[in-house]
Formats: structure tokens, C-alpha cells, sequence
């Protein structure tokens, strides 16, 4: 996740040392957590990614001001009884990255850049490799083409190690007022090996992997692994962010009319039986002691990581424990429905993967081979509809842990 | 299609038997036939998915019955999006082309596991169609977008505000014919309603730090 000064490329603090020297030279002393563009007359206009395009120059949305405490940009307003708050609401939206608009008129078949850039822009919304992986069984769905067991248990490696990343991420959020020191080290070290795992834009293709995952970067995963391990061993969710149990409480009839899923209904005792006939990244299984408070949340968050950080290790080792000419005439097959020989028509398909957050959907309409449309559907837009119940009845100095809790991503929303 | 039976069971001991769901599949379309046939529908099965086309009006009929109908059973809501694209003009010659937009409802059955989509077209001076909000609370959110990006409306939806474009925004940028270089009005920080919320705390309030 990044923080709100990368989403925010013009932003700055206000100087507290110029203002204990002259207070009110700068700007309101109670601004001192707020966050603003730096000229009114220059607002970011480029991406959350610091490039400009056309669309996005247009539709940058300002719910100025906003607190650093916050993970995304979003817009609070609270309504409080001392300091409890007792009504919210929730604005989004900041900058716009048009990727749904941008894939438009853009080819599918075959691995040329234009097929390789509609991944990388889905990819932009986090995670990134969920949205890729369900947009590559969209496509794989509408051309009426099974990828081979190879290429859907490497790339469930993928998926495995992007819930390690996910969980580990929002675990280390400096705004849940605990210890995350531990958390950081384990994302890190995890995200290092997301990104080596899907370095040159391996998963970015329909039908099967640009190549298959070689014997010795499995070896070399399963090896690394034990780095993040080590770190994830000293996470204690249940003790280190104990301080927020009872707080923020979604319950199980609240989030399912909204239609959340995941982390966030599991913690509220409840299953994620949302129908997902592609990928999955965990279980959907509830633990009916939780009650859907941000401690529960949290405590989802961990378990989720530890048992892709389980199964993850398996799904490696199995993997070496097989002969690999096998693997190798498996790939050969992937050969025979490779993009060059697939006949894409024209039609509507759509497909879900159970990412680390909840179900992301993808749906598409090619017309000649061309994108008409793509459709990204993430689980993060529920997420915010969630966060005005979620915060009634909650501290004032609880409400950034409440929302970090959810573990939002900003850029999934505003696609 | 036919019903599967039901058993009537013995007035001395308690009832036992149950009747499972029908799967659906070709039967589907022929179980909206028979329960709704004031409904008009093309059905398709593309793939794995039941595809119904109805008449935009007919949206929510439809897909309350197959909500609540027990041999159906799609309780679960996936998403709603507007689909554009290109048909041949009507009356026109073969190369005239038109650009229609299409609303897609996604559902899916928990109980069959299985999955159905409602395609309706949008007519394109009025493009409206029934909230479904009242079936699926959480179709708000993409029937707001829907309404924002493509221009079309949910007729009573509750809550139909802008949630990623500014106000004075002009247009419909999911559109096609939306000019990527199109100019709008720029929105200040400080003509945004968020500022009026920071002047109310400071006209006294007794708030906490708000610090992590």
C-alpha cells in the first residue's frame, strides 16, 4: 500500500519547526496532521503513479484535506458526540487512472506489447497479479481454452504468495498503534520475492505462463521462504493489536448486504461462499469466535497468511518432487493452445478469482480481437461502502486503525 | 422441463423428504419460460453461463425471480456494467454502424454453483432501467458508477450521487465517443465542501488528536 505523500505527488506537511517559531506563518496549527497539495492553483493532475494521461489530467477529484494517518485518500466527514463518532461519511476519489478506459481498442490475441499492455495496466490495480490472473481466465473463458494443470498450480504460486504479501501488508500499517516492525520485515521480504517471481511480466499472458517456472527459482522460492518465515513467526495478531477489539464492528448481516467478502466477512463470523469457479487465494471458511471488530480483521489477516505461507511451501515442494520432463511435455501441451492458435470471437466473459482481499471479477466484450470494454470489479469498493457503519460508535483516535483495518486499496477503487 | 416430484408425506411421522434444486442449464431457460411468461427473453448458454436478453424494463423481474425462485437460486449478486458496443444501423445500409449500449447484470448460485448473466439494450435517448438495489443492497455501488461513467440511469435508486467524478464534471468518460482531451472545470481545494467541515471544528469543538 503506498502512503498518502506517493498518492499525492505534490503534497506536503506544514514545517513545525518554522511554526513553533512563528506560529501561524505556515498555516493553522491544527493543520498539523492534515495534508495539502502544494498550490491551490496547480493541483496534481498527473496519475497516482506520477504519470499524466489525457483522461486522468481531467478527473483528479480533491477530498482535500485528508490525514496522514490515513492508508488511502479518502474524505471523512464525521459527525461526534465528545469523541465518539456517531455518523459518517465517506468520499473517494482523487486521482483516476482511466485503466479501464485506457485497455479500450486494444488487442488480446497473441504476446505482443498491445496484449502485454492491457496486463500491465490492469495490474495496476492492486494487487496487481489477482486482477491479472482474473483477466487471463476472462480471456481464457471466452476463447473456450483450459489451461493446463501446470500453468493453473504455478500460477496458484503466485496467488499464494501475493495473500502473504496482502496479509503481511496490512498488518504492518503504522496506524494500527502497534508493534509492526515485524509485519514490515515480512512484507518486505515477501514482496521481494512476489517480484522476482513475476519478473518479466511471466503471468502477463491467456493460456499458459510466458514460460514456466524453472526448477531452480522454485528450488530458490522454497529456499527464500524461510527469510519471511522468520518474521512472520514473531507476529502475534491476536496479542499486539488486542487494543482494538470491540472497535469498529461490522457484522456478519451488514457486510454481506453490502457485499463484502473475504477477510473482512470472515471476521464477522460468517463464510465467504461467494461463488468463485476460477482461482482461489484462501479458504472460505469463518471462525464463528469473531465478531467482525478490527481486532477480528487483523486477526483474519494473519491466519490467511500463515496458511498461504503453509501451502505455499507444499504446493513448492510437490512441485519438485515431480519428475520434471513431466513438467516439461505438461508445458509442451500449453504449446498446442497457445494465443497464436487460439480463435478469439467476439463475445461477452467474465470471470472471478478469490484474491487475498475478497472475489475480483473481470469482465470483458472483444469485438475483431479488440477490447470493447473491460470490466475491473474489485472486492476494495464494498470495502469503502462498509467503512461509514463500520466507524459509528468509534473512538476519534481509533478511526484510522478502524479503516486501516479493512485494508483498502486506493487504486483498486479508483480505476 | 419438468418439475421434479415431490413426495407427500405420512400424517403419523414427521416430513423426511426433500426436493433437491434443479441444476441449472438448458433447463433454466425453460423454467423462466414456464414461471415468468410474460417475460420476454432470448436465452443463450455461452459456455458455462446461462445468458438471458430481455427488454431493459424487464431486468428486475427477471432477476428477482431468479433470486428467490428455490429451482434457480441465484442469490448472489456479482456485478452490474454497461457494455458498449458497436451494431448495424436499422433502416441504414450495411455500413452504418451504431453504437448501443448494453446493461450486464452478473449473478450467481450459491446452492448450484453455477452462474447467469441478464443482458439488456439501453434505449439511447432515455437509457434507463429498475434499480436493483432493492433486491441486492450492494448493486448501489456499481449502478452509481454505471450512472457516472456511461450515462445510463437507475430508475429509484436511493443514494445516486457522484462517487469518483467531481461535480460540474460534463459527460461520460466510459464512453466511447468521450473525447479523451476534453477539457473541464478545475476543482479547487477551496471550493471543495470538505473544507466547510475543517471550519466547523475550528469554530470550537472539543475533538481528539485524531493522531495514530
Amino acid at each position: 500500500m503506498r502512503t498518502i505523500l506517493e498518492e499525492l505527488p505534490f503534497a506536503l506537511f506544514p514545517d513545525l519547526q518554522k511554526e513553533s517559531d512563528d506560529p501561524g506563518v505556515q498555516s493553522d496549527p491544527l493543520d498539523d496532521d492534515l495534508v495539502r497539495p502544494a498550490a491551490e492553483d496547480e493541483l496534481p493532475r498527473s496519475t497516482a503513479r506520477g504519470r499524466k494521461s489525457p483522461l486522468s489530467r481531467h478527473m483528479t477529484h480533491v477530498v482535500d484535506p485528508l490525514d496522514r494517518s490515513l492508508p488511502v485518500p479518502l474524505g471523512l466527514k464525521l459527525s461526534l458526540e465528545g469523541a465518539r463518532v456517531t455518523e459518517a461519511a465517506v468520499d473517494t476519489g482523487y486521482t483516476h487512472q482511466a485503466l479501464e478506459r485506457r485497455c479500450l481498442g486494444r488487442s488480446i490475441v497473441g504476446t505482443g506489447d498491445d496484449v502485454t499492455g492491457v496486463f500491465r495496466l490492469i495490474a495496476r490495480a492492486e494487487p496487481g497479479i489477482v486482477s491479472a490472473l482474473t483477466l487471463a481466465r476472462a480471456i481464457e473463458r471466452l476463447c473456450r481454452v483450459t489451461p493446463s494443470v501446470t500453468t493453473t498450480k504455478q500460477r496458484q504460486l503466485a496467488l499464494d504468495l501475493s495473500t502473504v504479501v496482502e496479509s503481511a501488508q496490512v498488518l504492518a500499517q503504522p496506524s494500527l498503534g502497534a508493534d509492526v516492525v515485524a509485519a514490515r520485515a515480512a512484507w518486505r521480504a515477501a514482496a521481494a520475492l512476489l517480484e522476482g517471481l513475476c519478473a518479466d511480466d511471466l503471468f502477463f499472458s491467456a493460456f499458459r505462463l510466458r514460460r514456466p517456472v524453472a526448477r531452480d527459482e522454485r528450488q530458490s522460492l522454497l529456499r527464500q521462504l524461510d527469510d519471511v518465515d522468520e518474521h512472520w513467526a514473531r507476529l502475534d495478531a491476536r496479542k499486539s493489536y488486542a487494543h482494538l477489539q470491540g472497535t469498529g464492528v461490522l457484522n456478519a448481516r451488514s457486510a454481506r448486504a453490502l457485499g463484502v467478502q473475504g477477510p473482512a466477512l470472515r471476521a464477522a463470523g460468517a463464510v465467504d461462499d461467494t461463488p468463485t469457479l476460477d482461482l482461489e487465494a484462501a479458504t472460505p471458511a469463518a471462525t464463528l469466535e469473531l465478531i467482525g471488530d478490527a481486532w477480528s480483521r487483523l486477526v483474519v489477516r494473519h491466519a490467511d497468511g500463515s496458511e498461504a505461507l503453509a501451502r505455499l511451501r507444499r504446493r513448492l515442494q510437490a512441485s519438485l518432487d515431480v519428475d520434471d520432463a513431466a513438467v516439461d511435455a505438461a508445458a509442451t501441451d500449453v504449446d498446442a493452445a497457445s494465443a497464436a492458435n487460439v480463435v478469439v470471437p467476439d463475445g461477452i466473459a467474465t470471470a472471478q478469482v478469490r484474491g487475498p482481499s475478497g472475489g475480483c471479477a473481470v469482465l470483458i466484450s472483444v469485438a475483431g480481437g479488440k477490447l470493447e470494454r473491460l470490466r475491473l470489479r474489485p472486492p476494495d469498493l464494498a470495502l469503502i461502502a462498509a467503512l461509514p457503519r463500520a466507524l459509528v460508535d468509534v473512538s476519534l483516535d481509533d478511526v484510522a486503525a478502524v479503516i486501516a483495518s479493512f485494508g483498502i486499496h486506493a487504486s483498486a477503487v479508483d480505476r | 422441463m419438468t418439475t421434479p416430484p415431490t413426495t407427500t408425506p405420512p400424517t403419523t411421522t414427521p416430513p423426511t423428504v426433500t426436493t433437491p434444486p434443479t441444476k441449472p442449464g438448458a433447463s433454466l431457460e425453460a423454467l423462466v419460460r414456464a414461471r415468468l411468461p410474460r417475460v420476454r427473453c432470448e436465452a443463450v448458454v455461452d459456455g458455462d453461463v446461462d445468458v438471458f436478453v430481455v427488454a431493459a424494463v424487464d431486468v428486475k423481474v427477471l432477476a428477482a425471480f431468479l433470486q428467490s425462485d428455490r429451482d434457480a437460486a441465484c442469490d448472489a449478486f456479482v456485478d452490474l456494467t454497461v457494455v458498449e458496443r458497436a451494431a448495424p444501423a436499422s433502416g441504414g445500409s450495411g455500413a452504418d454502424v451504431v453504437s448501443l449500449r448494453w446493461l450486464v447484470v452478473c449473478l450467481a448460485s450459491r446452492a448450484h454453483d453455477g452462474r447467469v448473466q441478464i443482458r439488456a439494450v439501453l434505449d439511447d435517448e432515455e437509457p434507463v432501467f429498475p434499480t436493483l438495489t432493492g433486491l441486492w443492497p450492494q448493486a448501489w455501488g456499481p449502478e452509481r458508477e454505471a450512472w457516472e461513467m456511461f450515462g445510463v440511469t437507475p430508475l429509484q435508486h436511493p443514494s445516486l450521487r457522484r462517487t469518483l467524478l467531481p461535480e460540474g464534471f460534463a459527460g461520460h468518460p466510459g464512453r466511447g465517443r468521450y473525447k479523451l482531451r476534453k477539457s473541464q472545470p478545475q476543482v479547487t481545494p477551496s471550493q471543495h465542501p470538505a473544507r466547510v467541515v475543517i471550519d466547523d471544528v475550528r469554530a470550537g469543538d472539543v475533538v481528539g488528536g485524531g493522531r495514530p
